[in-house]
């Protein structure tokens, strides 16, 4: 298993990743940054000993450099980025076939799951973002498969209701 | 059974609960307006959550494919260097004639780093932009070299106010821009591109900085010196 096979498996499961990191981040900047991060991290991993489950392998390895980079921001100084260029395009293209959300929806929707408790929003980008699998979720953050449930379960609901608020209140 | 519509809705959506415990609850349904409620809320969440998805960009892609290459080749393992072998023969003696020429051309100036251009490295490697101001104009457009802007903040360097700017490549070679309305001092040692007031260059450790001093006062910093040049040439400065 050389580097050829590494970069075949990161990128075959580089979508999944792309969007655990966008739920796990406030910027698609900061998202594609954790996906390099991930991607060396992984790497030099697979090299001393390439994984039996390389998808739920990668996630974990997203989800801490997510953990590690929360605490690194928290001491340093705030960049700002101009949203006039640094705009996320591609969340205004929206997004998956069938989407039948507007731009602004995005956008409400990616608010409210960063407004989520730690535990909701990472049960939530690796379920419904990242697509994996209940089973997967609960070795990947190193909870019982129920309480990754519950997890996604009340997450899921907030997400609802915050979005029905808006519609309700005419946003 | 419990009544606890949370959890059994929870479980039921999970695929968790007995198959005969499913079949009640999927009954229970039906007459029960607190978990009907819970099972709708939770679809309509995942629903949402699932449409925001989105694929990977190509400029993510390449990212990828260029850091495994990079990576590839800086790695230890010497038979991971692959060309670059030939380099070393050549390139250690350059490099060392380099850094005696450095330390011997800041001997004679006996001229200190100015504190603006040590602050911008230093902020460089830290991986720091200058401050957290709006920056007062756009980040200039290096598509043509790949380069995407990651970030931008505006701040002070010993009394100068710097914008500044900085850039990712494919690779994930990081190259900085730092804009003042004011000159940067020119940095001990450097070597003149084009004339005594034309552009300059150094090198400070693994750093390039390259300094245009019209038609902006600019510096361009990077560890990949060939990208700096670019850079500055790209912008139209050299």
């Amino acid at each position: 298993m050389d580097d050829g096979d590494f970069l075949d498996a990161f990128t075959e499961h580089l979508d999944r990743l792309h969007n655990l990191a966008r739920g796990l981040t406030g910027s698609p900047q900061d998202a594609e940054d954790l996906v390099s991060e991930t991607c060396l991290l992984a790497l030099r991993g697979w090299r001393r000993n390439p994984p039996d489950d390389p998808a739920a392998w990668f996630a974990t390895i997203c989800l801490n450099a997510a953990r590690s980079s929360y605490r690194r921001r928290a001491a340093r100084p705030v960049e700002v980025t101009g949203e006039d260029w640094l705009l996320d395009r591609a969340d205004e293209r929206a997004d998956t076939a069938g989407s039948a959300l507007s731009s602004i929806e995005v956008r409400r929707v990616r608010e409210a799951v960063g407004q989520l408790p730690a535990p909701q929003l990472e049960a939530i980008a690796l379920m419904d973002l990242g697509g994996y699998t209940a089973a997967q979720t609960a070795r990947i953050v190193g909870a019982p498969r129920g309480t990754v449930l519950a997890r996604v379960h009340r997450g899921r609901k907030v997400l609802a209701r915050a979005l029905a608020d808006d519609r309700e209140g005419g946003r | 059974m419990r009544h606890d519509p949370e959890s059994d809705a929870a479980r039921f959506l999970g695929g968790v609960m007995p198959v005969e415990d499913s079949h009640a609850f999927s009954a229970h349904l039906l007459r029960c307006a607190d978990c009907w409620s819970e099972i709708e809320q939770a679809r309509r969440g995942r629903s949402l959550a699932e449409s925001v998805r989105t694929a990977a960009s190509p400029a993510l892609r390449d990212r990828v494919r260029g850091l495994v290459d990079a990576d590839r080749l800086d790695a230890g393992d010497p038979a991971r260097r692959g060309p670059r072998r030939w380099l070393l023969p050549v390139g250690l003696p350059v490099a060392a004639a380099a850094a005696i020429a450095l330390i011997v051309a800041l001997a004679s100036s006996g001229t200190p780093e100015p504190p603006s251009l040590r602050q911008a490295v230093a902020d460089y490697t830290a991986e720091r932009l200058p401050g957290a101001q709006l920056p007062e104009q756009r980040a200039p457009d290096l598509t043509a070299l790949r380069l995407q802007p990651v970030g931008a903040g505006g701040g002070s360097y010993a009394g100068l106010e710097v914008d500044g700017f900085a850039y990712l490549d494919p690779a994930g070679r990081r190259v900085v821009l730092y804009m003042s309305d004011d000159p940067f001092p020119e940095a001990p040692g450097a070597q003149q591109l084009s004339g005594d007031d034309g552009p300059w260059v150094v090198r400070r450790g693994d750093v390039t900085i390259l300094c245009a001093r019209l038609p902006h006062a600019l510096l361009v910093v990077g560890q990949d010196d060939r990208l700096v040049r670019s850079t500055a040439q790209a912008l139209g400065v050299l």
